[in-house]
């Protein structure tokens, strides 16, 4: 049986990262195990009982427990919640932070206030153009998606990707847009493409396109000068963040 | 033996042989086992030619009497004599007039040529001199020879005399009975591979298309796949009303192979084939062509291992219903619109199964409606007269025919072979773009891919006609059709808005009227208005442009004084009760739309006026050297002449330029190298808004007067217009490189001339704009034609003499062009020194300015530049 781990801590964002892992269980079809490290269970005993979830309490340091959980054959991905402070270097939570570099399989972070939601019937993937950004979404989660949910592709031009020419220019960008999702994100149904400031206008799109879900795939590597496009969407995201982990062997 | 191997793996396409010792062993001998081979493989339209010592040394024993289609041609008489071999016996075609022992070998080479036989196509067998001609170094040499003095390099060396020629040839004629996939002279000057990265497959499908101006064929894969466009468009079939679109035919091409593995596929120009391979295990091998001799047949051989391989039924195109059912064991494929279009095929599938391999061939008779109301009929009948045939003679007939096309239109580029490939890529899709009789409704993207729904632009007039009215004129006639038959229906567009004489639409599709979408949804998914089909009306003197300019190329003064007459008068007329003539006596064109589509709806747009005055004069000189035939009285021209001088140009004496538009002075002087690097689609990195308030702009507009009507320019304005207006353009049209390569190129900038050449030129071979997936940018190689001629070379058409006015970047050691001028066949060969002028009948040209010069026959060398000091 495949899973999708919904990591619960004591905060009150716990319940969101419970509603968001259930939801990405609908949109993917596994089921939820809610999981605990640390001593002190009552939260989030209660707020898997309150959603009829089975929690499971992970012994051992907190961090380490976690990447344990996760590497496990039938878990498929884990949620967690974010609960950086905006724009900092680590928006994400310490412990989000340090699974999502660690981990070599899909990892959601869920926004501090996220209202309930239901499984998202609308994904919104940003693509760079290039092979190794789209391979991530290709192989790992389109196959795991629910046959009517719509993926929606949004790319901001580069100046790699900016069209050379664009004879008639809205003709053309459609079929420009058509080409792009043609080549690195077939089973999309749109696109949507912006210039501009990457991480702002995956931000506007998504709330333009009522996404439930931003997923971007990434390298694992949130150092100084790296994942700006990744810190700025954790950090302003209102919706759930997927992130793919660029991986050259089979994930661990 | 891997070389013998290859041998006999190929299906060639002439066989030339020795005689004395090869084929022949002496008079003790008896040829009958040859004779049959000789006649069975010219009834399979092999060319055989055999090299002997006399006529009757070769004819006496051999006595073979071919009855074609394949021909037999005696080289005798140490090679100073050919005779051709009839039902009736020997008959000298040709005999040598100088010395030189090397002629025969032209001979050969150029006859086989003019089948569309070269190189690997060619299997040469001998003992000796024949094995070395260097005219066949590119042919398969085999001797059968002892060889005891060495063998040649690159001969191969497999012995057995003519026991051993009798079993190659029955190999061949095996090939032929079991219907194995012929393949192309793989000539690296003439064959393009496909791209084979994913990301390009489209862009591949569109790059591989095959053609024939009626039919258009994308060179997906056989049986298709995820990602694939297979798609089938006839010339002018459109869908509508309300939406016009090219109707997407049933998809012929599909068969279902199993476990291909890695394949390549590869574009022969020379022969206009499509043909694809793959190794172990399936071991595929596919050919396709849209007939050029029938432009109303397809076909397709192909060939695996036994459990690779099957016939498939045709399929539909993507979203479309097909219906099929069989008329005897053919089947019928059809699809259509409720607007009454129609597109029909007829097909029968043939599978021969020999030693492991299965051999499918489908040949398919095509028709359209309405133009062909007969439709299975009449497919039906193309089918029956292809089969009667088969395969291998339509596909004789069809290089023949490509051969025929190339010999007016061919083009060398010393020193570059890239651009040189690149520019016989551009020509091979220009011909196979517009049919050569009736009509050519000739779309953005030909018939190559849906993009723009194949409307007609101004793409056809201005940048595809030029190249076709010297290579091809007959497509160019064609193409000039279209119009002719819509100007009743300009003419009805141009009351409709108040105005006289013709009003040609911006978009063209099935009739006249204007099929321009008013709006459209951005990549925002806002609504944005499209301003073109009601302001871009330089549409109208771009009609006639195309019309003077095939008259200038073809010396047509039957259509000049006919049809186009009337296309130049109504749309003079069109233009004059345009204009608004303000209290100074000046003229204005106000609300147009130019080129330049940075900058939309604008007051006298400099292009626009220009080729206006143009269009007012050029009828006006043409009504009167028709004089009262014309039909136009002469106070009407005299008005005409009133307002094309009267008509305001932009002209600036101040500055020395003209002003692009009313205005454009005090826009925001930005330069690209401000802004980015060109190519670039500025409107996206700046923004339309920021952009239509720039001095940014799109592609060349008052630059391309300079490209069309530079006798409406005062002289000398070309370089300062270069200056000021090359820096602030993006390029952003994929019609902008090409003029300006060929305005560098007359500016005496022959380097950066050369770098937007090959931009223009490898525009859809490097799928430069992220859209050759959609089709190929037809414009763009037209475009790239007119650099290579107008530019480069510095040809022009004229009535009393061709002008030539080489100027090449310093790469190439030489370029030379094939065309027709006037009814002449020519060729102008350039190198930095001098030109060379080689002509079928008498022609008189100007090189660099000079004095005229006349040319008969044979080549004429004329020095210029550093040659001619």
């Amino acid at each position: 049986m495949r899973k999708v781990l919904a990591a619960l801590d004591t905060s009150p964002a716990a319940r969101s990262v419970l509603d968001a892992a259930i939801a990405f269980g609908a949109l993917t079809g596994v089921e939820v195990e809610a999981v605990h490290a640390g001593h002190n269970g009552d939260v989030p005993r209660w707020v898997a009982a309150q959603r009829g979830v089975p929690l499971r309490l992970l012994p051992g340091e907190e961090q380490a427990s976690l990447l344990a959980a996760l590497a496990e054959e039938d878990a498929i991905a884990a949620v967690f919640g974010a609960r950086g402070t905006r724009g900092g270097r680590r928006p994400a939570g310490h412990t989000a932070m340090h699974v999502l570099e660690a981990a070599t399989k899909p990892v959601v972070v869920v926004p501090p206030e996220m209202a309930p939601c239901a499984a998202p019937r609308r994904v919104l993937v940003p693509l760079e153009g290039d092979p190794a950004s789209s391979q991530p979404v290709l192989e790992r989660l389109v196959p795991l998606l629910a046959a009517d949910v719509e993926l929606v592709v949004v790319h901001v031009f580069t100046p790699d990707t900016m069209p050379r020419a664009l004879d008639r220019p809205v003709r053309d960008m459609a079929l420009w847009g058509e080409e792009f999702v043609a080549r690195f994100c077939p089973s999309a149904s749109s696109i949507r493409l912006r210039t501009g400031v990457v991480g702002t206008q995956i931000d506007e799109v998504a709330v333009e396109e009522g996404a439930g879900l931003v997923v971007l795939s990434w390298s694992r590597d949130m150092s100084a000068g790296h994942a700006a496009v990744i810190r700025h969407v954790l950090a302003e995201s209102d919706v759930p963040v997927l992130l793919l982990p660029v991986v050259d062997d089979a994930p661990t | 033996m891997r070389a013998f191997d290859a041998v006999l793996d190929s299906t060639f396409a002439a066989v030339v042989f020795d005689w004395s010792g090869t084929a022949f062993a002496g008079r003790a001998s008896d040829a009958t086992a040859l004779r049959e081979r000789v006649e069975a493989l010219c009834a399979n339209g092999v060319e055989v030619v055999v090299s002997g010592t006399s006529v009757g040394d070769v004819d006496g024993p051999l006595r073979a009497r071919p009855r074609g289609p394949g021909r037999l041609h005696l080289c005798v008489n140490r090679g100073s004599e050919v005779f051709e071999v009839g039902a009736s016996g020997p008959e000298p075609v040709w005999r040598r007039e100088g010395s030189a022992p090397e002629d025969v070998g032209r001979w050969i080479a150029d006859h086989l040529a003019s089948q569309g036989v070269t190189g690997s196509l060619i299997l040469v067998v001998g003992d000796g001199r024949l094995l070395v001609l260097p005219e066949l170094e590119r042919a398969v040499a085999v001797s059968v020879g002892p060889e005891s003095g060495g063998v040649p390099a690159g001969v191969l060396h497999i012995g057995g005399g003519p026991e051993r020629l009798l079993q190659l040839l029955d190999h061949q004629l095996a090939r032929h009975d079991e219907r194995r996939v012929p393949w192309v002279d793989a000539d690296p000057a003439w064959v393009l591979e496909l791209p084979d990265a994913a990301e390009m497959q489209r862009a591949a499908e569109s790059i591989g298309s095959v053609g024939n101006g009626w039919i258009g064929v994308r060179g997906a894969r056989e049986e298709d796949g995820p990602g694939s466009n297979p798609l089938v468009l006839v010339n002018g079939a459109y869908t509508g009303p309300p939406a016009w679109r090219l109707l997407p035919g049933p998809v012929w091409t599909a068969l279902d192979v199993t476990d291909p593995g890695a394949d390549r596929r590869f574009l022969d120009l020379r022969t206009g084939v499509l043909v694809r391979c793959a190794a172990a295990p399936a071991e595929l091998r596919t050919i396709r062509f849209a007939s050029r001799e029938r432009p109303m047949l397809t076909a397709l051989r192909a060939e695996a291992r036994v459990g690779h391989l099957a016939p498939a039924p045709v399929a539909a195109p993507a979203g479309m219903h097909l219906e099929t059912r069989l008329i005897g064991d053919a089947a019928v494929a059809c699809t259509s619109d409720r607007g009454g279009a129609a597109i029909v095929m007829v097909t029968r599938d043939r599978t021969v199964d020999a030693s492991g391999r299965r051999m499918v061939e489908r040949l398919a008779g095509w028709a359209a409606e309405p133009a062909d109301a007969a439709g299975p009929a009449h497919a039906a009948a193309q089918l029956a007269a292809a089969e009667s045939l088969g395969f291998d003679l339509l596909l004789r007939e069809h290089r023949a025919a490509w051969a025929a096309r190339w010999s007016d239109a061919a083009v060398t580029i010393e020193g570059d072979p890239d651009s040189q490939l690149a520019a016989r890529f551009a020509l091979f899709h220009l011909l196979a773009a517009a049919p050569e009789e009736g009509e050519a409704a000739v779309g953005a993207r030909g018939l190559t891919g849906s993009a723009y729904d194949g409307h007609v632009f101004w793409d056809a007039d201005v940048f595809v006609l030029p190249a076709l009215a010297a290579v091809r004129p007959a497509a160019a006639r064609a193409m000039l059709e279209y119009r002719i038959r819509r100007l009743p229906d300009a003419m009805r567009v141009a009351v409709e808005e108040d105005g006289a004489g013709a009003r040609f639409p911006w978009e063209g599709a099935r009739d006249g009227a204007d099929v321009t979408p008013r709006s459209l949804r951005n990549h925002r998914g806002q609504l944005v208005p499209v301003h073109t089909g009601q302001h871009e009306e330089h549409i109208v003197a771009d009609v006639a442009w195309a019309a003077s300019e095939y008259a200038a190329w073809t010396g047509d003064t039957s259509f000049l004084h006919g049809p186009g007459l009337r296309l130049l008068v109504e749309t003079a007329r069109w233009w004059a009760s345009r204009i608004r003539v303000d209290h100074d006596g000046r003229g204005h064109l106000y609300g147009v739309v130019g080129p330049d589509e940075y900058h939309e709806i604008v007051d006298d747009s400099a292009f626009t006026n220009v080729m206006a005055r143009w269009n007012l004069r050029r009828a006006a000189a043409v009504v009167a050297a028709c004089g009262a035939s014309a039909g136009v009285g002469a106070d009407e021209v005299a008005a005409w002449h009133r307002l094309a001088d009267g008509l305001v140009d932009g002209w600036d004496t101040d500055r020395g330029l003209h002003e692009q538009f009313t205005g454009y002075w005090d826009l925001e002087p930005l330069v690209m190298a401000s802004v980015a690097p060109p190519p670039v689609a500025a409107d996206v990195v700046l923004g339309s808004e920021r952009v239509r308030a720039s001095q940014i702009i799109k592609q060349a507009d008052v630059l391309m007067l300079h490209h069309l009507v530079p006798g409406e320019l005062p002289p000398g304005s070309l370089e300062p217009a270069l200056d000021f207006y090359e820096p602030r353009t993006a390029h952003g049209s994929s019609l902008s490189p090409p003029i300006h390569a060929a305005l560098l190129a007359r500016a005496g900038q022959p380097e950066r001339a050369l770098e937007l050449f090959r931009m223009a030129a490898r525009l859809d071979l490097d799928d430069l704009t992220g859209t050759t997936a959609g089709g190929l940018h037809l414009a763009t190689l037209g475009g790239s034609w007119q650099a290579l001629a107008g530019g480069f070379l510095g040809i022009r058409p004229g009535e009393e003499a061709l002008s030539i006015d080489p100027v090449l970047p310093g790469e190439w050691t030489g370029l030379s062009l094939r065309f027709r001028h006037r009814g002449a066949a020519v060729e102008v060969a350039a190198d930095h020194e001098a030109v060379t002028v080689t002509t079928d009948r008498p022609l008189v040209v100007r090189v660099a300015g000079g004095a005229p010069t006349p040319c008969v026959g044979g080549p004429t060398t004329i020095p210029y530049g550093r040659g001619a000091r």
